[in-house]
């Protein structure tokens, strides 16, 4: 690894912590209780301090320390979580962030500069100074040791006026504490002196402090009490979880001889309870030791997970040639299969049959790889709405469902600045201010929820707030204003929705401040299309707006329906097609051909020479292949449909991308180029030129 | 490099109806026979499809339509020309289909002309420069203008006043009025 790209990892590392921080802020905010976040944050936080510093940005290094050093108060109950940190903790990362991504040394000053002054603020206000605690802390580390502490109190102990029990609760304190009573030497009670203690502890503690500090707890009585403390588990990260052997553990108690146990185990029985009859060791004792080995394992089992929690970081354009390659092979593999299938050569189909499976495989395999869940997006809105909702003095809360829902990388980074935009117009336009709500009998907080689910090929991803809704009135009469409609034409309420979407709509600062949302929507709209994807309203005033995005789950490789027009091989989604039929004249319901009769429905039919130009001399047997655009559906009249194809989707070159029908190409195992064909781009077309008459045959 | 100086520079000759043009060498990716070629629907007349090249999608310009010539059928002396060109800031490939394909020649520098302001059977636009070789004229174009994306999607809607040909279009003030 050369210095750049140790830079690049630590970079990347950093702007994950970062993340991590902003993310688990937010939720302490919510819940101040758990100190999950506060252990995570403080971890993060001291990884960052650890990295920076070993890299040489001293700088970063001693200002996230005093951030840490916020967290470690909290986690030692020496301070309470308050709104000031919070903010404090969300404008430190936002600056850190710049600091990273500095292109200038001055920029980067800057910013290390405003940092300083945020954390300076919370000092004065907390009246102390911070750097008195830097000598404290830096000894210390985050992970988790495991003592064993034998304590065995003397009449004198008790004497003294010491309390066992005070003790014990002190080193609870310290961490997560085990204690085991040995309680056999208790006599009867005729025999019982009120002023001797009979007790012994065994405690297994759990918890990040040097021995010194546990030492220091049994200061007082250590002089006439027998205290014995190990450190059994020095908190490395080891491949092995699993903890010395019983009988091991019982020697090293000093519970039984080497010797014995030697004897035990050459019997198969089990060994603690084998040595409980032979009466050499206690039940109580055997519980100690299996106590121990317990703690002990889980605390390796955590440290492991964190490791194995950890991934290998790619480099995108490394994960996007591996899928370019497989799409490559994907295209062989048709040529090798158009190929075996006409020599009929038995051996041949053998050889290639297995090639496709594996390819398969393959090719699900290194797509899985591209794919990340939507939280990733996810996790960042909800620091966005909290500063919305300041910004706008709303009350708002978010509600994510489905977050682990996975999608393809590429997919999602398109997808992130369109879902911000509509989460902006959500609380901007969406949600009503808290009085406005108290009014009208809702929840005094305004709920925006984002749910993702898989449906089919697709992601289906939806927006939901529980706001005014659109005033549809507005939106015809803006409509009219722009002489979209005549005044005179009947629209149903989804087609009237459906005008937020139009380009230069929105634009109308008038219209955004009084109903609602469309800042850019048309844009929203044409980024999903290029991911493939489709968007849909719904709003109901007075209860709130809608939108669902579906998107495919990636972008490259997809099973699609060959079919042909004429020469012309054509490709469309195969999760888009609901069905094949044979075409024949009873079918159609009116005489123009534009319009079949399908179950219960009357559908627009297209017919593909027609619709495309395309010269045919034969008239042969055409079929009909029924699809699916968004909620609605779509015959297209084809000479023929073929069979299913993987298709590996190739862009059609700069020059055609004006031809909105054809979203791609691929090449077919024969060399033949076949054309993608975007679905919902034809019936958009088509749209209003047909007439749409649905459940009135 | 050390007749640099004299300044001459390769072209590429070839052949449309009854005139010699060149593509600098430098521009020229390669050479191929005519492929089979598909059609993209709904695209402008010059704009001849695309052509797979060893699994590459590359999109192809009939020349000959392009400088509005007298159509003619494919013959096996056609030929397609790769070249790469500037579009919108990107290079990418694209083939020029012509009738033939010449061959390789140095020109000096200093012996070629302006392209005249008239008289030309083509746009001057796309002319870069005028040679001569053997006492014939060639015509050197200048490939990123001629594939410019103004030159390309130049009438985009020109699909849209062409095709689709709907009948019975009952609603048809709404449909004209929405699609705008």
């Amino acid at each position: 690894m050369n210095d750049n790209q140790i830079k690049q990892t630590y970079l990347e590392e950093t702007l994950e912590y970062i993340r991590v921080i902003e993310k688990d802020t937010l939720m302490l905010e919510k819940n101040s209780e758990n100190p999950e976040y506060v252990n995570e944050i403080f971890r993060a936080l001291h990884t960052i301090k650890g990295t920076s510093s070993m890299l040489g940005y001293e700088e970063v290094s001693d200002l996230t320390h005093i951030m840490e050093t916020h967290f470690d108060k909290i986690r030692s109950n020496q301070s309470k979580i308050n709104a000031q940190l919070i903010s404090m903790t969300l404008a430190f990362c936002d600056s850190l962030k710049i600091v990273m991504t500095a292109k200038s040394d001055d920029e980067k000053n800057d910013e290390m500069e405003h940092i300083r002054n945020i954390l300076n603020v919370q000092v004065e206000e907390h009246g102390q100074k911070i750097t008195d605690d830097v000598s404290q802390l830096n000894n210390e580390s985050d992970v988790n040791k495991v003592y064993r502490i034998y304590f065995q109190p003397t009449k004198k102990t008790l004497m003294r006026g010491h309390d066992p029990v005070k003790i014990l609760n002190q080193l609870r304190g310290l961490g997560t504490c085990y204690v085991i009573v040995e309680s056999e030497q208790i006599p009867l009670l005729g025999e019982l002196d009120d002023k001797e203690c009979y007790m012994v502890w065994g405690c297994i503690l759990v918890t990040p402090k040097d021995l010194s500090e546990i030492q220091d707890v049994f200061q007082f009585v250590k002089v006439d009490s027998q205290v014995d403390i190990e450190l059994i588990d020095e908190g490395n990260v080891i491949d092995d979880i699993n903890y010395k052997r019983l009988g091991e553990i019982l020697v090293n108690r000093r519970r039984i001889s080497p010797k014995d146990v030697e004897k035990l185990l050459s019997n198969n029985t089990a060994f603690g309870e084998l040595a409980i009859k032979r009466g050499l060791i206690s039940k109580n004792e055997l519980n100690a030791a299996l106590l121990e080995q317990n703690i002990v394992r889980e605390e390796r089992k955590k440290r492991n997970q964190i490791f194995e929690n950890m991934t290998i970081r790619v480099k995108n354009d490394k994960l996007d040639e591996l899928v370019n390659l497989v799409g490559e092979l994907v295209t062989l593999e048709a040529q090798l299969k158009q190929f075996s299938a006409s020599m009929k050569n038995t051996q041949l189909n053998v050889i290639s049959d297995r090639l496709n499976r594996l390819i398969g495989e393959l090719r699900e395999n290194s797509l899985n790889i591209r794919m990340i869940p939507l939280n990733h997006i996810f996790s960042t809105f909800n620091r966005l709405i909290r500063d919305l909702s300041i910004q706008e003095k709303k009350e708002v809360q978010l509600k994510i469902s489905g977050g682990e829902t996975e999608v393809d990388k590429n997919v999602i980074e398109s997808l992130k600045d369109p879902l911000l935009h509509i989460i902006r117009n959500c609380v901007g336009h969406g949600i009503e201010f808290s009085e406005e709500r108290i009014k009208q009998n809702k929840d005094k907080v305004g709920t925006i929820s984002i749910s993702a689910q898989y449906s089919g090929a697709y992601v289906r991803i939806s927006i939901k707030d529980d706001g005014k809704g659109l005033d549809l009135e507005l939106i015809r009469n803006k409509a009219m204003d722009l002489k979209m409609i005549h005044s005179d034409v009947k629209l149903t309420d989804e087609q009237i929705l459906n005008f937020i979407f139009r380009p230069g709509f929105s634009t109308s600062q008038k219209l955004s401040k009084i109903s609602g949302r469309g800042v850019g929507m048309d844009v929203v709209k044409k980024n999903i299309e290029k991911l493939r994807g489709f968007i849909t309203i719904n709003s109901k005033p007075g209860e709130g707006t809608e939108l669902i995005i579906k998107i495919p789950l990636t972008l490259a490789i997809i099973d699609g329906l060959l079919f042909v027009v004429a020469d012309s091989h054509f490709i469309i989604n195969l999760s888009s097609v609901v069905e094949c039929l044979d075409c024949y004249d009873e079918l159609f319901c009116n005489p123009d051909g534009n319009a079949i009769c399908y179950r219960d429905l009357v559908i627009p039919c297209i017919n593909m020479a027609e619709f495309f130009n395309i010269q045919r001399k034969t008239l042969d047997m055409q079929q009909i292949i029924v699809v699916r655009v968004g909620d609605k559906l779509l015959a297209l009249q084809v000479d023929r449909a073929l069979r299913k194809h993987q298709t590996v989707i190739k862009s059609v070159s700069q020059v055609y991308s004006h031809i909105e029908e054809v979203s791609g190409a691929t090449v077919l195992g024969d060399g033949h180029i076949a054309l993608i064909l975007d679905i919902s781009k034809i019936a958009e077309k088509i749209e209003g030129k047909i007439d749409y008459v649905y459940n009135e045959v | 490099m050390e007749e640099s100086k004299i300044q001459t520079r390769q072209f590429l000759t070839f052949q449309l109806e009854n005139e010699t043009y060149a593509f600098h060498v430098l521009k020229i990716k390669e050479v191929l026979e005519v492929p089979e070629i598909t059609k993209i629907p709904k695209s402008l007349p010059y704009m001849a499809g695309v052509i797979n090249l060893r699994g590459g999608i590359i999109p192809l310009v009939d020349l000959r339509i392009k400088f509005e010539l007298p159509d003619k059928e494919i013959t096996e002396n056609s030929a397609i020309i790769i070249v790469e060109i500037d579009y919108d800031n990107e290079v990418i490939q694209l083939g020029a289909l012509v009738d033939s394909v010449k061959k390789v020649i140095k020109l000096n520098m200093e012996e070629l002309e302006e392209p005249p302001k008239v008289g030309m059977t083509i746009d001057n636009r796309f002319i870069d420069a005028l040679g001569k070789f053997n006492k014939k004229l060639i015509i050197i174009l200048d490939s990123d203008s001629l594939f410019s994306h103004e030159e390309l999607i130049k009438v985009s809607n020109f699909s849209e006043t062409k095709t689709t040909k709907v009948k019975n279009v009952s609603s048809k003030s709404i449909s004209q009025e929405v699609r705008k």
